[in-house]
């Protein structure tokens, strides 16, 4: 078949693979169930199509056709077998009886075929077990991943590319830009499970007692300063602030700034820049004028994944909370009920902008099972089940139609919906986010505490954090 | 055997340790076999281990990828880390500031529970409680206990006795010291059994010669207790400073190596190197470095105790 301009639209050989796989189709139609050996034809034969099809496919319709084609062709659930291993790490007092048995249970019945088994790590060293699992050859096939991990996975080429497994509408579904965040030159390893936007509280009894208007909750730099010195004048802190928080406390107030970590290319480091120093003199701000506790200064990234120790905010001595997820509304309302409080907005400086980020299900590219995992994956992200996982983590779903099935109480619902349009990722989310952390935490330190000035500081997290992403750019370039 | 290789020739010395060798081997198997289980633990998770770690400190590897043959790479590295440099220092004053007063501050709480007094049991479970903790709840509470502020605890003690308040773990030259402490508090349980264990060995007839010579507490503590303890005492130095060179659980749990590297201990580092910045390779040198200096320590512990010739 030509067209007008002589170009060939569609093959013989196309005409009559997809004649076979319409053919196969209507008999896997018939065939009711859809017994394994007929799944199996079919199969063979849409590949078939694909081939011809990507030689020749000039013409919408052709695709069209084709799109038809594969959907009937998919195996069925029932066909699909196999074990799956999946690493989690608790987001719940009690993970597998609120969380993971009711979707078994529920994938069960559409997938009786694929077993799924569920490993809950805790928190604490989960990098650690990741790699030495790896090492010895134990990868799960499917994990909970963060874009902190990104880097890493890319560099060592072990996570499946994502973008031909999830499909086009399931990424489109996405709040915001979280796609940047996921991608390793250019393709997607990753899908999120939950959205990360945190933020800060406001206690309205506290306000009033320091003069400030109840319903109006800082949104500028120059407010949270304003607030910090009468919170103080008054016996409060303004909040708390931690120089191991790397996302909450460093890069999302760089962003705020109108700076970056990292040039987009991932050649240079831009701690040498004005907005770096910017952020780090409002900082140190914080700490000298004793807006926030001297103890934030120095801590370990294990201590802000443990209960912190003293938590002002709930005992009613913070005008603002220390940043939290949306979940910190109903800690608050758990922990302390007599406090009423509101949500602030996210900050703004130079731009009014949060990072933003997700926890996501990586798949492992060791599996021996990529068809069970890969339908594993796409049946825990369909709307349902990710509205499911939100209600349960009271973590918001970062996909839109999965809102629907978010049962969140009102206010962490309004928590997100207050940083929705201000949530953001880029390199400075996903890349050398550990060693970024710990590599400046020290010198942040020096600042904060007054054994260095803020130039001093940032020359030398420069210096050393540039050695870094020098030394990973040989390496890549070596490869 | 040594005698006879004085007047046999060198091949009938190896035939001869082989023949021995075989024979012990034929005659007393079903004592190898209990021994076995030690053996293997032994070669797959020390002696393996270590050729490993050796072959490693020549590689770069982060655990995922293939590891790349890098020669002297991660020893040239060494020598010229300034943050190493600094973990070193740290760990050397930190073995200083613990082993002597761990050692010390146990004997005396093993002396005090060594009575016989009624709930003398309960007092023992009590100051063992803290060997049996989580880190990671020692670390809060002793975050709590040094906040850095007059209202806090550590500080309102100073307070009462007209010390002006100090500020711990955010001061560069108290952090380590604050951390010793804690470390010590949480550990002493521990050496107080050992010590509980040595004092309950000795023979009480040797007390009563002794008083029957005239001795009073001191001359018996001095003359008695401390040369009989002497097994006791090079056991719990040796394993206090063994353990105090690989110090790791208060710097990741409480501090993170902060504030500016001042609680950065060997081991804390190893583990920042390995998982942190995924440098396997150069994670593994620094871990010999360790070993090398642990050795020659004990060595020079040993020669100046005379282990030889009081305990085997």
């Amino acid at each position: 078949m030509q067209s007008s301009n002589g170009r060939t639209l569609v093959t013989r050989r196309a005409l009559i693979a997809g004649g076979l796989a319409l053919g196969a189709s209507t008999l896997a139609a018939c065939a009711g169930g859809g017994t394994p050996q007929v799944v199996k034809e079919t199969v063979v034969v849409t590949q078939e199509v694909e081939k011809v099809i990507k030689e020749t496919v000039e013409v919408e319709k052709v695709v069209k056709e084709t799109v038809v084609v594969e959907k009937v062709a998919t195996p069925t659930p029932s066909a699909i077998a196999g074990s799956v291993k999946m690493w989690v790490f608790p987001l719940t007092e009690n993970d597998m009886d609120a969380l993971w048995n009711p979707l078994l249970s529920r994938f069960a019945s559409d997938y009786p075929n694929i077993k799924v088994n569920i490993e809950l790590l805790p928190w604490g060293g989960r990098r650690e077990k990741m790699l030495t699992a790896f090492a010895a050859g134990e990868a799960p096939d499917i994990a909970y991943v963060n874009t902190d991990t990104l880097s890493l996975f890319g560099t060592n080429d072990v996570l499946l590319p994502l973008d031909d497994v999830i499909p086009k509408e399931a990424w489109d579904d996405l709040f915001g830009d979280l796609q940047r965040g996921l991608m390793w030159e250019g393709k997607r390893l990753m899908y999120p499970t939950l959205l990360i936007g945190t933020g800060y509280l406001y206690n309205k009894k506290l306000f009033q007692e320091i003069g400030w208007d109840p319903e109006k909750p800082p949104e500028t730099w120059d407010d949270i300063r304003k607030l910090g010195a009468d919170s103080k004048a008054k016996g409060y802190w303004l909040t708390t602030w931690n120089t191991i928080n790397w996302g909450d406390c460093w890069v999302t107030p760089l962003w705020q700034a109108g700076g970056n970590v990292y040039s987009e290319d991932l050649t240079k480091v831009l701690l040498d820049t004005d907005p770096a120093y910017e952020t780090l003199s409002f900082i140190v701000e914080l700490f000298q004028n004793e807006w926030v506790p001297k103890e934030g200064a120095v801590g370990s990234e294990a201590e802000a994944q443990a209960v912190a120790a003293i938590n002002y905010w709930i005992e009613g001595k913070s005008t603002l909370s220390g940043v939290g997820n949306p979940n910190i509304t109903t800690n608050t309302k758990q922990q302390n009920p007599d406090i009423d409080f509101g949500i602030c907005p996210t900050w703004k400086n130079k731009k009014q902008v949060q990072l933003g980020g997700g926890g996501c299900w990586g798949i492992f590219k060791s599996t021996k099972e990529p068809e069970a995992v890969q339908a594993w994956l796409l049946w825990l992200i369909e709307p349902e089940q990710q509205g499911f996982y939100g209600s349960v983590t009271k973590f918001a779903p970062p996909r839109k139609s999965a809102w629907d099935y978010w049962a969140a109480e009102p206010l962490p619902k309004k928590f997100v919906e207050v940083r929705l349009p201000y949530l953001a990722m880029n390199q400075d989310s996903s890349y050398f986010w550990q060693e970024g952390k710990t590599t400046c935490a020290p010198y942040f330190q020096a600042a904060v505490l007054g054994y260095q000035t803020v130039e001093e500081a940032l020359k030398g997290a420069q210096q050393d954090l540039q050695a870094i992403v020098d030394e990973w750019n040989a390496k890549r370039k070596g490869r | 055997m040594e005698g006879q290789s004085l007047v046999l020739g060198r091949g009938r010395v190896v035939r001869a340790r082989q023949v021995g060798l075989a024979q012990r081997l034929r005659k007393g198997w079903r004592w190898y076999l209990f021994i076995a289980p030690n053996v293997v633990t032994f070669l797959v998770f020390i002696l393996f281990s270590w050729v490993f770690l050796i072959y490693l400190s020549f590689h770069d590897w982060n655990l995922m990828g293939a590891k790349e043959f890098v020669g002297l790479d991660n020893y040239v590295r060494l020598a010229q880390d300034k943050v190493l440099r600094k973990a070193l220092v740290n760990t050397f004053q930190y073995v200083l500031m613990f082993v002597a007063p761990v050692s010390a501050v146990s004997l005396g709480l093993a002396s005090l529970v060594n009575q016989r007094l009624r709930g003398i049991y309960f007092f023992r479970a009590v100051y063992y409680l803290p060997v049996v903790t989580s880190i990671a709840v020692l670390a809060l509470i002793w975050k709590y206990i040094l906040i850095p502020r007059p209202d806090g605890i550590a500080n309102y003690f100073l307070g009462l006795v007209g010390i002006p308040y100090q500020q711990w773990l955010v001061d560069i030259r108290l952090a380590l010291p604050s951390i010793t402490v804690m470390q010590i508090w949480s550990t002493m349980g521990y050496y107080m059994v050992l010590w509980l264990a040595g004092l309950q060995s000795i023979p009480e007839e040797l007390y009563e010669a002794a008083r029957i010579d005239g001795a009073g507490r001191w001359q018996l503590f001095r003359y008695v207790t401390v040369p009989m303890l002497r097994p006791t005492t090079i056991f719990i130095l040796m394993i206090a400073m063994i353990g105090a060179f690989q110090m790791f659980g208060p710097p990741y749990m409480l501090t993170g190596g902060g504030p500016v590297y001042a609680t950065t201990t060997m081991v804390y580092y190893i583990w920042l190197q390995a998982f942190n910045r995924y440098r396997m390779g150069y994670a593994s040198t620094v871990s010999i470095l360790l070993f090398a200096i642990i050795l020659v320590a004990s060595l020079i512990q040993r020669k100046y105790m005379r282990w030889s010739e009081t305990i085997f």
